[in-house]
C-alpha cells in the first residue's frame, strides 16, 4: 500500500512531466477506439444502406448481371412463378420486384441518363424501408400518378414537382421508346445511391416504358435475420427456388469490395495507432528514466531502510503503471464519451459526398460511428500493458543502483 | 553480550590492477550496545568506507563483519536489505527524507519496510516524532521543516524500528552550529534514554567532544581508539 501511496505521489512530482507522458497515453487509446468507432459505423452503414436501399439481404437478378455502376441490361427479363412467389412468402419476412434500367431522363434542353427503377408501390416499402427519405411531393402509387425524382437529378434538369418529365429508353425487345410523365414527388434519401441518379418509376409504367409485358430484372428480400450466415444459407434456398438462368447475389457479396477496402483501412489504423502506442512507450520509459536519474539519492536511501531490489523495481513498475491506468481510462473515458456523442448524432458527410464528384455508392449521408465496447477494453489493456512494459528497463536500472553510492549521490 | 557489531580484520579495495584503491586494510573494530562511537579522521581516510560496511550497504573484500551477531559476509543483496530493514537505523548528513512523504509517512515507511507487526504504525511513528520533539508536526511535507527538523525526522525514522545499530553519516554538517548542538544532544538523550548504539562519523570537534568513544582513521587503518568519560 505504501508503495502504491508513494508512486502515485511520486507521479504527481514532476507534473508536467508526467501531464506529456499521460497526453501520449490519452491521443493512442483515443485514437484505437474512436479510429475503429468510426470504421465500424462506417462498415455499418455501408451494409445497412446495401440491405435498405439498394439489394435487401438477397437478390435475385439474371446470371452475370453486372455490377458496374448505372449499368442495367434489360435483355434477360424475367417472371416471378408462383412456385417461387408461395415460397418467398414463406420465407422471407418481405419481398418486392424491381425492374432495372438505365433511361434518358429529358426536361426541355437539358438531359442525363439516370437509374431507372421500377418499383412496386405495393411492396417496396417494406423491403427498402423510407425512414430516411424527405419528399417532396408523393410518392406514387401507381403509374398514373408519375414518378419519383431524386433531388440531384431533379436539380440538374431543374424539374419542380408537376413538372413533365421525357424518359427515353431502348426497351427489351431494343427498340427505343419514349414516354413523357409527370414528376409525383421530388426525394432526398441520404444516400448518393438513389440521390445522385434515381428516378423511381412504378411498375405499371416501367413496364408500359420498356415493354416489359409483366417481366422484371430483380427480386429483392428482406428477412428478419441480417446475419451473414442465415443470408448464406437463404441465398442458397433462394438460388434453387430461382431457376437456372438466374442468379442470386448477396449483401456481402454485393459489399464485399468496400469492405474489404474497410479491412485494409482497419490494419492502416492499427499501424497508426501502434506508431503512436509507441511514441507513448518511448515518452513514459523516458518519464520513468529520467524519474530515476533525478531521484538516485532517494533510492538509495531508500534501499538503506530494507528496500529490496524487487520493491525498488515494483515501485517504479508501480509509477509507470499509474501512468498507464490514469492514461487510459482517461483515454478511454473521453473516447466513449465521443464515440456515444456520435452515436445518436451522426455526422452529416452530405458536403464531403457532394465534393467527391459522380460518387454513387450506396452509404448514408449521416455517418453514427458505433460503439464497440471491445475496443475499449483493448485500448485500456494496451495502454496499461504499453506502459508496464516502458517501464521495465528504466525501473530495473533503478533497482540495480548500489545502495552505498546511490545514497550519497 | 553480542556485539552490536563487530570487525574482523577487514580489507575493502577499490578497483583493479594498477588503480585499485585500498580503502580499509585490516581493520578490526567491536561496538558494544548501548556505545555512542564516533568514527573520526580526515577525507579519505575510510570513514564512509567503513561506516558503509557496517551499515550493510557494501560488503568487504576481504574479513568479516557481524552486525547484531550476523555474519554479513556471503549475505545476498535481499538478505542484506532485510538486515538492514530490521537491525540498522541510518541518519544522513544531508537527512535524505524522501520528499513526497510527510514526516509521519516517512518514518511509517521504516516501519513498513521492517517486515515486523507494529501494531498501528502511525500511533508509533506519530509517538516517535514526539519524542523527538517534534509533537503536531506529523503532516508536514520535508520542504516545511527546517533543517534540524528534517534531522530530527531522520533520527526518528532511524530509532523508531528499535534498531540494534544507528549509522549516522556527519549527522551535524549541513546544520548551523546551534542546531548541531540540539541535535547533538537529542542524539545522546536518545543513547542513553532508549539504549539505542550509534556510530557517528564527523570532522566536528563538538560531535567527538560528546562521544564516549573515539576511533580515529587515516589512510585505512585505525590509528587510535579512545575511551571517555
Amino acid at each position: 500500500m505504501i508503495l502504491i501511496k508513494l508512486a502515485a505521489r511520486n507521479v504527481r512530482r514532476n507534473v508536467v512531466r508526467s501531464s506529456l507522458s499521460l497526453v501520449a497515453v490519452i491521443v493512442g487509446t483515443m485514437s484505437l477506439i474512436v479510429g475503429h468507432a468510426f470504421l465500424a459505423g462506417l462498415r455499418v452503414n455501408v451494409i445497412r444502406s446495401q440491405i435498405d436501399v439498394v439489394s435487401g439481404d438477397a437478390v435475385l437478378q439474371p446470371l452475370d448481371y453486372p455490377d458496374e455502376r448505372l449499368t442495367h441490361p434489360v435483355d434477360a427479363l424475367f417472371t416471378v412463378e408462383p412456385d417461387l412467389a408461395t415460397w418467398l412468402d414463406s420465407s422471407t419476412q418481405a419481398w418486392t420486384t424491381r425492374l432495372m434500367f438505365v433511361p434518358t431522363a429529358i426536361h426541355g434542353p437539358d438531359s442525363i441518363r439516370v437509374r431507372g427503377i421500377g418499383f412496386d408501390p405495393a411492396r417496396d416499402e417494406a423491403v427498402f424501408p423510407r425512414d430516411a427519405w424527405k419528399v417532396v411531393g408523393h410518392v406514387p402509387k401507381s403509374g398514373a400518378e408519375g414518378v419519383l425524382v431524386a433531388s440531384s437529378v431533379a436539380r440538374l434538369l431543374s424539374l419542380h414537382e408537376g413538372d413533365q418529365l421525357t424518359m427515353q429508353v431502348r426497351t427489351a425487345a431494343g427498340a427505343i421508346n419514349a414516354l413523357q410523365m409527370p414528376v409525383a414527388g421530388i426525394v432526398a434519401a441520404s444516400n448518393p445511391w438513389v440521390d445522385r441518379s434515381a428516378v423511381f418509376v412504378p411498375m405499371d409504367l416501367a413496364d408500359n416504358l420498356l415493354q416489359a409485358h409483366g417481366t422484371i430484372s430483380h427480386v429483392a428480400t428482406r428477412l428478419a435475420d441480417h446475419d451473414e450466415e442465415a443470408v448464406d444459407a437463404f441465398a442458397t434456398a433462394f438460388k434453387a427456388h430461382g431457376g437456372a438462368t438466374r442468379e442470386v447475389s448477396t449483401w456481402m457479396a454485393q459489399t464485399h469490395d468496400i469492405l474489404e477496402i474497410d479491412k485494409m483501412r482497419s490494419k492502416a489504423l492499427n499501424m497508426l495507432v501502434g506508431v503512436l502506442m509507441a511514441m507513448s512507450a518511448m515518452g513514459i520509459a523516458n518519464t520513468v528514466l529520467m524519474a530515476a536519474y533525478e531521484r538516485i539519492r532517494e533510492i538509495g536511501t531508500l534501499r538503506a531502510l530494507g528496500m529490496a531490489e524487487s520493491q525498488v523495481l515494483a515501485l517504479f513498475l508501480t509509477e509507470g503503471v499509474v501512468l498507464g491506468v490514469v492514461g487510459s481510462t482517461i483515454g478511454c473515458a473521453i473516447s466513449t464519451a465521443i464515440v456515444m456523442y456520435f452515436t445518436t448524432h451522426g455526422i452529416d458527410l452530405s458536403a464531403s459526398i457532394d465534393r467527391s464528384g459522380g460518387m454513387s455508392i450506396p452509404i448514408s449521408t449521416m455517418l453514427y460511428v458505433a460503439y464497440e465496447s471491445k475496443w475499449v477494453v483493448l485500448a485500456w489493456t494496451f495502454g496499461v500493458g504499453i506502459a508496464t512494459i516502458a517501464s521495465v528497463l528504466p525501473a530495473r536500472m533503478a533497482a540495480r543502483m548500489a545502495p552505498a553510492d546511490a545514497v550519497r549521490a | 553480550m553480542v556485539a552490536a557489531c563487530q570487525l574482523e580484520s577487514v580489507r575493502k579495495t577499490y578497483g583493479d590492477g594498477a588503480g585499485v584503491v585500498n580503502a580499509l586494510e585490516g581493520v578490526s573494530l567491536v561496538i558494544q550496545p548501548r556505545e555512542f562511537t564516533v568514527l573520526a579522521g580526515p577525507s579519505g581516510s575510510g570513514k564512509t568506507t567503513l561506516l558503509n560496511l557496517i551499515g550493510c550497504l557494501d560488503q568487504p573484500s576481504a574479513g568479516s563483519v557481524f552486525v547484531d551477531g550476523q555474519n554479513t559476509s556471503g549475505m545476498s543483496s535481499r538478505q542484506l536489505a532485510a538486515l538492514r530493514a530490521d537491525r540498522i537505523g541510518f541518519v544522513f548528513q544531508s537527512f535524505n527524507l524522501v520528499p513526497v512523504l510527510t514526516a509521519a509517512e516517512n518514518v511509517e515507511m521504516a516501519l513498513h519496510l521492517s517486515g515486523k507487526k507494529w501494531g498501528d504504525v502511525r500511533d508509533r511513528a506519530r509517538a516517535m516524532l514526539a519524542s523527538v520533539g517534534l509533537d503536531g508536526m506529523h503532516a508536514r511535507y520535508p520542504n516545511q521543516l527546517s533543517g534540524g527538523q528534517q534531522q530530527r525526522v531522520a533520527i526518528a525514522r532511524a530509532l523508531v524500528k528499535e534498531p540494534a545499530l544507528v549509522i549516522a553519516d556527519e549527522p551535524t554538517a549541513n546544520l548551523d552550529s546551534h542546531t548541531g548542538e540540539e541535535v547533538l544532544a537529542l542524539v545522546r538523550r536518545l543513547n542513553e534514554e532508549k539504549g539505542a548504539t550509534f556510530v557517528c562519523s564527523t570532522h566536528d570537534a563538538m560531535v567527538m567532544s560528546r562521544a564516549r568513544r573515539v576511533v580515529t582513521l587515516r589512510d585505512g587503518h585505525i590509528v587510535s581508539d579512545e575511551e571517555r568519560a
